[in-house]
């Protein structure tokens, strides 16, 4: 048997049981976490910020030594992976996104569906990857109403999973 | 088109009084807000998100899967989610009669109609509508909001109209999923 997650959730947070967490994990305030996602962190920690979104089938993995550092605000929808270095504010990684490892993301990127990062590489803030070839291009419009979007989205998850699902507490 | 037979282990499936066939590894949310049709199989692995219910009503229905519909191993079924009038909420999903959804598929889609068929890895983006007797290629992505419309094939990311079905498809596919539903048995042992 695997040894047992060391965990530190914030009470704020919300983090559903029936999900793989793995090694040393700290989740901030107003962070959400669906059943059915995977944090490993078989090598250094992996530490949420605040408001986070992690859907089902999300995995996060960090295997290097250093802690994986997670900012605010992300929302990493369904089945995407991140095996990144580290990941700003307010970034969304779509369903089946994957950002390779040793990525760093800046801030406000979006990584698009399918859409996936090279290994290695650091992208600047606000870079969108879409499409079936993987463009870019920098993002030129105004998050201020998506973020009013995540902050409800928060706010609806923050009272209906805990209807239906259990929530863990730290270790 | 003969398909085979697939076996089950007998303990790891619940067979409900409608002929249902729900494998216990198969993870299901909000299960009161669930409605399965009868006859319908889910696999292993299989989500079904039933507990992100729009806000204000009381009881509702969340995911409703007509019969005979198959949900293959890793899909993940998710209403669709957004805000309407200030209001940020998710909303009901259906999903009609001799649907077959693919290996490692995630829907999010706000109808899918009678015999369809989607492939392997496809996504569904939010608020999508799928007619009915459609077919849906292997990695197809059909972006949010889209109507994919009766008797069409669709491919690619995003995905466009590549061909169309002939009309007899709605007995085809109605034969398969009734035929796939017949061959999946318990394992003799």
């Amino acid at each position: 048997m695997m040894s047992r997650p060391k965990l530190t959730i914030s009470t704020r947070a919300l983090v559903c049981q029936d999900n793989d967490l793995r090694g040393e994990i700290i989740v901030g305030a107003g962070t959400v976490l669906h059943p059915q996602c995977r944090v490993w962190a078989t090598g250094g920690p992996i530490m949420f910020g605040s408001g986070n979104i992690v859907e089902e089938h999300v995995v996060i993995i960090n295997r290097g030594p250093e802690p994986l550092i997670i900012g605010d605000h992300n929302v990493f929808e369904v089945g995407s992976v991140m095996e990144g270095m580290k990941i700003g504010n307010r970034n969304t990684l779509e369903v089946k996104a994957h950002v390779k490892t040793g990525t760093w993301l800046g801030d406000e990127c979006v990584i698009g569906t399918v859409c996936s990062t090279h290994e290695n590489e650091i992208l600047p803030d606000r870079t969108v990857i879409y499409g079936d070839k993987n463009d870019r291009r920098i993002y030129s419009g105004n998050k201020a109403n998506q973020m009013s979007v995540h902050m409800r989205h928060l706010e609806y998850l923050m009272q209906t999973l805990p209807k239906f699902n259990h929530s863990r507490t730290s270790t | 088109m003969d398909l085979p037979i697939i076996h089950y282990s007998k303990s790891e499936y619940i067979e409900t009084d409608t002929g249902n066939k729900v494998s216990r590894k198969s993870v299901i949310c909000g299960s009161q807000n669930i409605v399965l049709g009868g006859k319908t199989i889910l696999q292993t692995g299989s989500v079904i998100r039933g507990d992100l219910k729009r806000t204000g009503t009381g009881h509702a229905v969340v995911v409703s899967v007509g019969r005979y519909c198959f949900l293959s191993q890793g899909c993940v079924i998710r209403p669709p989610c957004k805000t309407y009038k200030g209001v940020f909420s998710y909303y009901p999903m259906k999903i009609g009669d001799h649907v077959i959804i693919g290996e490692g598929t995630i829907v999010q889609a706000a109808t899918i109609g009678s015999f369809v068929t989607i492939g392997k890895n496809c996504v569904i983006g939010r608020f999508a509508i799928i007619k009915d007797c459609c077919k849906i290629e292997d990695n197809t992505v059909i972006p949010p909001n889209t109507v994919v419309p009766s008797f069409s094939i669709y491919k690619g990311s995003p995905g466009k109209l590549v061909d169309e079905l002939p009309e007899s498809i709605q007995e085809i596919y109605e034969a398969r999923t009734k035929d796939r539903y017949a061959k999946f048995i318990p394992r003799a042992d």
